[in-house]
């Protein structure tokens, strides 16, 4: 895919012609998320689009979506370097 | 804070083209919803009766009976055969389930280390714990955000530059401004318009 930039894909294909770039944003953040007992926690994966100003996206507008949440053994927490085993788990 | 500018503002867009790089007009955003589709409330007042019980006041499934039976009593006065918005509050929470069910699903998976594990000393747990993954589908959540009407004068389409003052200095703003977009999605042929 090196040096393959995103219209020389959509004009490869006829279907896509007239198509609208949409730069998909990816993100998380320390924060966990306690289910029920709290037995089980998570790391939310953040999803957004580039499309929208960047105003919408700061303020409480939906214009970031929870997309998913990861789970976290509960053993992670305690164990130094934590975040880095569970980032190569993923 | 963007700077004060004088001078002429130019402005470089990108244009949406076809195959042979001529001009295709630019998609319209979706116009907000004439609010007919209620989709599992049917109507305005069932969805706010929900909305305001459920939502805002958060109120007990016992209360959402009460007021349910309190509505029912006031309408029978004048139509013996007439009901309230919802028939208790089982109905009402049911009724958003499904809301929420057509929406777009959380699903899951488990997803378990397969890799290689220490020799020596004991095994992290994370190697050996199976871990829970919850998603809901990115591809409808990508389409609800670009069709959401909400945004139509907040959104941009087309990738574009702004130079100002007299060094024409390029002005960032949004993701659309910037230069990884302009490359990713613009070809050789461009527009450019002054204001």
């Amino acid at each position: 895919m090196a040096n393959y930039r995103s219209q020389d894909l959509i004009s490869s294909d006829p279907s896509t012609h007239g198509a609208v770039f949409v730069p998909i944003i990816l993100g998380s953040d320390k924060t966990t998320v306690s289910v029920g007992t709290g037995n089980n926690e998570y790391w939310p994966i953040y999803l957004s689009i580039g499309n929208i100003h960047n105003n919408v996206r700061r303020a409480h507008r939906n214009g970031v979506v929870v997309l998913g949440f990861l789970g976290i053994a509960k053993s992670m927490h305690t164990q130094p370097g934590s975040s880095t085993t569970s980032i190569q788990l993923i | 804070m963007l700077p004060p500018y004088s001078g002429a503002l130019i402005i470089s867009e990108g244009d949406i083209c076809n195959e042979n790089g001529e001009s295709l007009s630019s998609p319209q955003p979706q116009e907000a919803n004439d609010c007919a589709d209620w989709g599992p409330f049917h109507n305005r007042l069932r969805f706010e009766v929900a909305d305001l019980l459920f939502r805002r006041v958060q109120m007990s499934g016992s209360h959402i009976d009460e007021i349910l039976r309190l509505w029912t009593a006031s309408l029978l006065e004048i139509d013996p055969n007439a009901s309230g918005p919802f028939r208790n509050h089982r109905d009402l929470y049911e009724t958003i389930d499904y809301s929420t069910l057509v929406d777009n699903p959380w699903m899951s998976f488990t997803l378990s280390y397969g890799g290689k594990r220490p020799e020596m000393g004991p095994i992290p747990t994370w190697m050996t714990t199976p871990t829970e993954i919850w998603y809901r589908d990115p591809r409808q959540l990508i389409h609800d955000l670009v069709g959401n009407p909400d945004f139509r004068d907040e959104i941009d389409y087309v990738p574009y530059h702004e130079y100002i003052g007299h060094q024409n200095n390029h002005r960032f703003h949004d993701f659309f401004s910037g230069d990884w977009v302009w490359k990713q999605a613009v070809s050789t042929n461009t527009m450019t318009f002054s204001t």
